[in-house]
């Protein structure tokens, strides 16, 4: 039994309205808005946030709030806007329209005092081959003007963190993938900051790796910091994350939980058929009284034999990749 | 006082790799071998046939150090832009310059720590000849004023072409970009200044105006290493020569006061003395924009949108 088959014995419903519904481009004269005073529950606030590259829209109006000490992950396809989004909220661009709050501080008039409280790890770890471990980090501190007495201490707490005591006194290069990306997240971290953006963490990283990431994470977590995490491992950002936004061609499509992205995007239940011919297929429903006159019509109306009628759960992959088409500017 | 973090850093990274090491080995063989060679041919051409007079014995020992520190600006011309152009084009060639730029740190401050170290390096170039310039200073016709502005002005050349090139860098997205762009550079500061004066030369029936050559390190070197001894000698050095340029300049042209007597004048030289004045703060300025526009190009794009 094919699609059209099915869509004439029911129509599927009609696609669901993202919780926020992509906006209208902001006018040519928008200007970057004074932030209003920061919200003291809220770690990161953007309001009708915009970056435009002449008619290109790299972010469209995203308006987002983050509660301290969440972790929040960014899901969307390459081009997205997941990384103009981090880098306006690590100080390293300007939005174009709309205001934004990090820590409490605009990152657009307040640029030192946001950078003292963000720790920024880039989706591509660069790091200095010649130097030690501990070398490295201590060059970083004293970039944020840890004073030099506290630098060895804190070099050696943030490598008791990472895991990555033994490997103080080794060569960076020396160093496997994944320990350049918890070395990297360390770095992040020498200035304690309050938000950490870590842009795909998880990228290249073997199992091992990828659930020591995961653990870290939650480490973090629990000693207050507020994460937000770009990925495209739609299933481990799933298990990472308190709450999930799905952007797509710079608009943030959906965002909140992810219990509630999946309710609130709807259709998320479906049944799936197999027949006796061997035939499969699967159906969009609303509920149970829907199902049961699927399955009804199926039988008796058609007189096809069912060998397997179950219901299937979107998770939030499906969702993604029902909500986002793909599309690039 | 607190070191700046980039200098720190990129000091343990020069020490930790072999280059400097060889590097600093090739230019203490090669120097060595060229001031052994100028000194034999010193002693030969002082002594004419028979014995060195006292005034012979002089000659040779400012003979050797014009050559010395002659020997020295080439090397820091060869050195200087190659070892400092891949100061901001190889932070972003291993995507490190992101993790520095949202630091505490300013563009200034990286760009200062990436000169710093130039210098440092620069320094160890001029200290490792510290002992050849001391046998030069040992056959004599060199004061320690002269010793020290030698070095000096192989220190101020080297400072200048760390500028450039450290400008170079910061324009290029790639080192060899980058170091292509600093040896172009430091071939038109030296080879390209005289080419134009000479041009200049040709159009004209008199000397050329000498403040042409205020943009070439070599010409400023020799002007800020010309100490008293020189003029009391007949030399033939290549400090000297340069010196003369000016000199000779200035009595065809206005660039000095007009005082100088003649080539290897027994009297000091305002002319040679506002020349190095002249020069150098042209030099200065040249460098300190090379450093402004170096800054500019590290900025974030948000602090180049402000």
């Amino acid at each position: 039994m094919t699609d059209a088959h099915l869509s004439a014995v029911d129509p599927p419903p009609p696609p669901p309205a993202p919780l926020l519904s992509p906006p209208l481009p902001p006018p040519a004269s928008a200007q970057v808005t004074p932030a209003p005073l920061a919200d003291p529950g809220l770690a990161v606030q953007t309001s009708v946030l915009t970056k435009r590259y002449g008619s290109l829209y790299a972010l469209s109006s995203m308006s987002l709030e983050i509660p301290k000490g969440a972790v929040y992950g960014l899901i969307g396809p390459n081009g997205a806007g997941k990384t103009t989004t981090f880098s306006i909220l690590a100080t390293l661009l300007l939005p174009t329209s709309g205001w934004v709050r990090v820590a409490g501080h605009d990152p657009v008039t307040e640029q030192a005092k946001v950078r003292a409280k963000v720790g920024y790890m880039p989706d591509i770890v660069g790091t200095y081959d010649s130097l030690l471990v501990g070398e490295y980090l201590r060059f970083f501190a004293l970039s944020f003007r840890v004073p030099t007495r506290e630098v060895n201490d804190l070099v050696g707490n943030l490598l008791e963190l990472v895991d990555l005591t033994a490997k103080r006194d080794a060569m960076v290069n020396s160093l496997s993938r994944g320990m350049k990306q918890r070395l990297s997240l360390a770095r992040a971290l020498v200035n304690d900051p309050e938000v950490l953006i870590l842009d795909e963490p998880a990228s290249g990283l073997d199992p091992r790796a990828r659930i020591d990431l995961r653990d870290l994470i939650a480490n973090l977590q629990g000693m207050g910091k507020t994460i937000l995490i770009s990925s495209h491992i739609l299933p481990e950002l799933q298990e990472m994350c308190d709450t999930v936004g799905i952007m797509e061609m710079g608009r943030l499509l959906a965002s909140g939980t992810p219990e509630a992205i999946l309710t609130q995007m709807g259709a998320v239940r479906r049944v799936h058929i197999r027949f006796a011919d061997g035939a499969v297929d699967e159906v969009p429903v609303r509920d149970d009284v829907e199902a049961a006159a699927l399955l009804r019509r199926i039988v008796v109306d058609f007189g096809r034999d069912v060998v397997e009628f179950r219901e299937i759960q979107d998770d939030l992959e499906s969702v993604f990749m029902r909500v986002t088409e793909g599309r690039i500017q | 006082m607190r070191m700046n973090p980039v200098l720190d850093r990129e000091l343990r990274e020069r020490v930790r790799g072999a280059r400097s090491g060889v590097l600093v080995t090739l230019y203490l063989v090669l120097l060595g071998a060229f001031f052994l060679l100028t000194l034999y041919a010193s002693i030969e051409s002082g002594s004419r046939g028979g014995g060195l007079q006292a005034t012979d014995v002089a000659r040779v020992g400012r003979s050797c150090f014009e050559w010395l520190i002659f020997f020295m600006l080439i090397f820091v011309m060869f050195l200087v832009p190659g070892l400092t152009s891949s100061a901001v084009a190889g932070e972003r060639e291993r995507q490190t310059l992101v993790p520095m730029q949202v630091t505490l740190l300013r563009p200034r401050n990286i760009i200062a720590g990436k000169v710093q170290a130039s210098m440092a390096f620069l320094l160890l170039l001029i200290v490792a000849a510290l002992p050849l310039v001391s046998i030069c200073y040992a056959i004599g016709g060199l004061s320690v004023v002269d010793a020290v502005l030698g070095l000096v002005a192989v220190a101020f050349t080297g400072l200048v072409m760390a500028c450039i090139a450290t400008g170079c860098s910061a324009i290029a997205k790639r080192t060899q970009t980058a170091t292509l762009l600093a040896y172009f550079l430091t071939l038109c500061l030296n080879i390209g200044t005289f080419m134009v004066w000479g041009i200049a030369g040709s159009f004209t029936q008199s000397e050329p105006p000498v403040l042409l050559l205020t943009l070439n390190p070599f010409m400023n070197a020799s002007a800020l290493a010309g100490g008293k001894a020189s003029n009391l000698l007949d030399i033939n050095g290549p400090l000297t020569g340069m010196r003369a340029i000016v000199q000779q300049s200035g009595r065809s042209n206005s660039f000095g006061s007009g005082s100088s007597q003649s080539i290897g004048a027994i009297t000091p030289s305002n002319d040679v003395f506002n020349f190095a004045v002249g020069s150098t703060l042209v030099l200065i300025t040249v460098a300190m924009l090379a450093v402004w526009f170096a800054s500019t190009k590290l900025r974030t794009p948000a602090e180049r949108e402000r």
